[in-house]
């Protein structure tokens, strides 16, 4: 369970990007946000996935206190949390299949076991073919995918995801809602996913959250997008 | 206990990657290295052995006191000999018969008093007599010359304490080179190898936000920069083992005279050798755990 306890942030420069946000997201909920650009959302991801500490408030998932955690047990913590960047964030120097790997590495899975799980995960993306690439040789699209192969590999409980979709032509973008809804559905993982798209968002309804200058301005269990 | 073996296969299998993937940077990390590396060799050399000659010219200098000619009994030299070893500053005293004395003349003068020999030889019984501080020299051998039944006592001259002066100048001045240098080697390395890795804190940074944990990330770091300056002391080590047992050679183990002799060639080797390769794998290490640890605290 994702809980955010009136979380306000302000960056040094004086911005308000996070106003007394509170959100309770139950396990195994797939949720959109959405908002202008500069609303907030990627703060909301930092904050959730510990890269920022918020000024105020509580950001508690599954029982941990992100905020409160030493510096070094972040990366303990992020072990359960699956995150999508919105800027990828790849390791240059290393290859698509190990780029996913290497979230496995970390854990001390043995060698034959993250084969597999990689040569799932690129089947899962679509980039069988591409294993052998370098970051640098891909399209926006396709890192993208990797991204998300990335965030996925080890079954995180958690996936927070800035805009998966940013980058990929609508039909792509079909593809990566039917496989984040997959996962949601085979593995009960929370999603939490910042979206531009408001075709993906009307079409597939789920709860919305809208952020508008670091306020909750709407959150609809209904379902769809609605105008504030 | 399986996963920390795993764990450490994949730290030394990214150290390995590291360098392999970022090739050139590693080279030229290796080649900074090399140069200063090379220079600290040669400046260990040279100091080494000033070190080396001030030592010899000293520890050779000695006080000849030649005994008046009627100075022949057991009793008499031995009084003699105990009053100079009475001397504040005297270290050693030894004893040198008027044949040994006729010896060493032969020796510096020629063949041709050799006629002198037996009963004919007309020098008398010495000592040489050598001191403690050699500055001192001048002082000790005039209280000697004191001393009733010493005919006359000589030392180099002037020209002896003159040049002791000058190398303990050199050795001190040496001493202050080889530490700025030594100093300015390691800020070097130090920068070079924080330089290789300030191209790679976007990575550092990465890892960490996949999970990676300061330790894995940290070790092949380390790894890398142990390897880097062993690689950088590979060149400046042959080039002393090769070059040092060449000069050894053409200058025939010494410089002008045996005064100054050299230092064998695998004493050299082996101590020079020693601590450039220490230097380099230690600030290799140092360095690049010092700067991964600062790259990761740049994001939590
Ligand atoms: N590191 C930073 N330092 C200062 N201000 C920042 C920083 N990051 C974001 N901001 C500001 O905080 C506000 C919220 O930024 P944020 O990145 O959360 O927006 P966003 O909703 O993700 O926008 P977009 O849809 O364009 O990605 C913006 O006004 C932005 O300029
Ligand atoms: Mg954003």
């Amino acid at each position: 369970m994702i809980e955010i306890l009136d979380v306000s942030k302000a960056y040094p420069n004086g911005v308000h990007a996070l106003n007394h946000v509170k959100l309770k997201i139950d396990d195994g909920e797939f949720v959109y946000v959405i908002g202008a650009t500069g609303s907030g959302k990627s703060t909301l991801i930092k904050i959730l996935n510990g890269e920022i500490v918020p000024d105020e408030g509580l950001v508690i998932v599954n029982g941990t206190d992100v905020g409160a955690l030493k510096h070094r047990k972040v990366p303990y913590y992020r072990r359960n949390i699956g995150c999508v960047f919105q800027d990828y964030r790849l390791l240059p120097t290393l290859t698509v299949f190990e780029n996913i790997a290497f979230a496995l590495e970390v854990l001390g899975m043995s060698k034959k076991e993250i084969r597999k799980r990689v040569r799932d995960v690129l089947e899962l993306v679509d980039l069988k073919d591409k294993e052998r690439c370098y970051p640098n040789e891909l399209s926006g699209g396709q890192q993208q995918r990797v991204t998300i192969g990335r965030a996925i590999a080890n079954r995180p409980q958690v996936l927070i995801a800035d805009e998966p979709t940013g980058n990929l032509d609508p039909e792509k973008s079909l593809e990566i809602i039917k496989l984040l809804e997959k996962i949601n559905e085979t593995f009960n993982t929370t999603i939490l996913m910042v979206t531009h798209d408001i075709v993906l968002v009307e079409k597939f309804k789920k709860r919305t959250i809208t952020l508008d200058h670091g306020y909750v301005v709407h959150d609809s269990f209904k379902g769809g997008y609605k105008s504030v | 206990m399986k996963e920390k073996l795993n764990l450490a296969l994949y730290e030394l299998k990214y150290a390995f990657i590291g360098i392999k993937r970022h090739l050139l940077l590693c080279l030229s990390a290796i080649s900074a290295i090399t140069i200063s590396l090379f220079l600290m060799a040669a400046f260990l050399v040279v100091g080494i052995h000033v070190d080396h000659f001030a030592t010899n010219v000293q520890s050779d200098l000695s006080i000849h006191v030649i005994l008046d000619q009627d100075i022949v009994e057991d009793d008499q030299i031995n009084a003699i000999e105990e009053q100079i070893q009475a001397l504040s500053n005297v270290d050693s005293v030894e004893f040198s018969d008027k044949e040994n004395e006729l010896e060493l003349m032969i020796d510096e003068k020629g063949d041709a008093f050799s006629i002198y020999k037996g009963e004919e030889n007309p020098l008398s019984n010495a000592f040489f007599v050598y001191v403690q501080n050699e500055k001192q020299i001048q002082n000790t051998s005039k209280q000697i010359e004191e001393i009733e039944g010493v005919s006359s006592s000589a030392y180099g001259g002037s020209s002896v304490t003159q040049l002791i002066n000058l190398l303990d100048m050199v050795r001190k001045v040496g001493y202050g080179v080889i530490l700025l240098l030594l100093v300015l080697s390691i800020y070097l390395i130090f920068n070079t190898i924080r330089t290789t890795i300030f191209s790679r804190q976007e990575e550092i940074i990465i890892m960490r936000q996949v999970g990676g944990t300061n330790a894995f990330i940290k070790r092949p770091f380390e790894v890398q920069g142990v390897l880097i300056g062993l690689f950088g002391s590979l060149l400046p080590v042959a080039a002393l083992y090769f070059g040092y047992a060449k000069l050894y050679e053409v200058l025939e183990g010494q410089l002008f005279s045996n005064l100054f002799s050299l230092i064998e060639p695998n004493q050299i080797v082996l101590q020079v050798g020693l601590i450039i390769t220490l230097i380099g794998l230690l600030i290799g290490g140092f360095a690049s755990f010092w700067a991964v640890t600062k790259y990761l605290k740049v994001k939590r």
